[in-house]
């Protein structure tokens, strides 16, 4: 590095996780990229996203949806992903299940998505209802690694984005990947986990 | 700064807080710390946790959880949302709860979210473990004073295990003070203990 003040540098356009930083550890001088510094400081959490629609399937056991991987370690966490789904039949409805390879001593989810009821939940997913009395956000919950939320009774149109949430709380003693896992209720119905299903994990503890 | 390229540097393993970077103030080299950076950069998101369990109470009088008070919550508008990891002793014990701010306030609401045990509204048993068809409905109590106690409900689904309450929020704060989590028990009767469980938490974003 040239002997040069930091204010005569050149500015950077914008901060870019590969940047590498000169630090000082213990001693030593070393190198750590925005990425790491990001890492540490969890300014707004892992974030996490289909750039593109997932396979579409219409299994009714659990598929992991593969772009959704992200490897977690030691810590205590909340999740929140955004789901954007579409079923190519009305009568399907989703499945999801939040898994982590690693070992965990405390985990709980909650999926939400909206009913057509307003009184009590149908089960019915829709993503276009607006009455005046407003309809129920309604849920499934576990405790449980690894189970299946759902299946629900139908979906209110085909090939229709339905946004789904799960929401939950993880403390994680030994590193390993958070996972995110679909199926349908119905064998051969097909259902896509589609572009811009995101997660977004903050580091708490 | 004369000196290797930092390319050419060993890669950290992974940022510590002790980890200390070369900064200029006003035409002075000074360093700051990796601590110092996410102090300043977490000023529009204060997460807060407990690593361990909070002492079991049996009161039905409001207790402050300790370990989640976060001192200098100073004037802005803030949103924040509690994940609360909690467990009775008893299946017929539930938990109340309630937020406040030791300084001065112009708006305060919160509400307290629950997983509820039926399809309809009013699900008094608060239900962590729900897969039927139809969903159910999860559960809401709320309230625009600072300091209100929400809940308790009925009953809960498992004596000693996990339940996630939710306390979502916001807040305009004219002078400073600590934001404070206290909960309580609904019932003395069959002595069911409460417990706050490692693992809850805050999120507390500065908006404004």
């Amino acid at each position: 590095m040239a002997d040069t003040k930091i204010s005569n540098l050149t500015q950077a356009a914008s901060g870019i996780g590969t940047q590498e930083f000169a630090i000082n550890e213990a001693g030593t001088s070393k190198k750590i990229t925005l990425d790491q510094i990001s890492q540490f400081v969890n300014i707004s959490g892992v974030h996490v996203s289909l750039a593109n629609d997932a396979v579409a399937n219409g299994l009714t056991t659990a598929v992991r949806v593969s772009g959704m991987d992200v490897t977690v370690g030691s810590g205590t966490y909340v999740f929140e992903y955004y789901i954007r789904a579409q079923l190519a039949d009305t009568g399907n409805s989703p499945k999801f299940a939040v898994n982590h390879t690693g070992t965990v001593t405390a985990f709980m989810c909650d999926f939400f998505f909206g009913d057509t009821g307003v009184s009590a939940t149908a089960g019915n997913i829709t993503q276009a209802a607006n009455t005046a009395t407003g309809q129920i956000w309604a849920f499934q919950a576990t405790r449980t690694l690894n189970t299946l939320l759902g299946p629900e009774a139908s979906v209110d149109a085909a090939n229709s984005d339905i946004m789904l949430r799960i929401t939950g709380l993880i403390i994680v003693t030994v590193s390993g990947t958070l996972e995110l896992y679909q199926a349908s209720e119905v064998a051969g119905n097909l259902m896509t986990i589609k572009a811009g299903t995101c997660l977004i994990l903050n580091k708490v503890g | 700064m004369a000196g290797p390229t930092i390319s050419s540097l060993t890669q950290a393993s992974a940022g510590l807080s002790a980890d200390e970077f070369a900064i200029e103030i006003g035409d002075v080299s000074q360093k700051i710390s990796l601590s110092q950076i996410a102090t300043f950069t977490n000023a529009s998101g204060v997460l807060k946790s407990i690593s361990t369990d909070e002492a079991s109470i049996l009161t039905t009088s409001m207790v402050r959880v300790s370990g989640m008070d976060v001192t200098n919550v100073g004037s802005g508008i803030y949103t924040f949302e509690y994940y609360i990891r909690s467990q009775a002793s008893i299946t017929t014990q539930t938990m109340k709860f309630a937020v406040n701010h030791t300084g001065t306030t112009t708006a305060f609401m919160y509400n307290l979210f629950h997983p509820g045990n039926l399809n309809t509204g009013g699900g008094q048993t608060v239900d962590q473990e729900n897969t039927q068809t139809s969903g159910r409905v999860w559960c809401v109590n709320l309230t625009r004073t600072k300091n209100a106690t929400l809940g308790p409900n009925a009953s809960i689904d498992s004596a000693n295990a996990d339940l996630l309450y939710r306390i979502s929020g916001m807040m305009v704060v004219t002078t400073d003070g600590t934001l404070e989590l206290y909960h309580g028990c609904e019932t003395l009767t069959g002595s069911g203990l409460v417990t706050i469980k490692a693992g809850t938490c805050l999120i507390l974003k500065k908006v404004g």
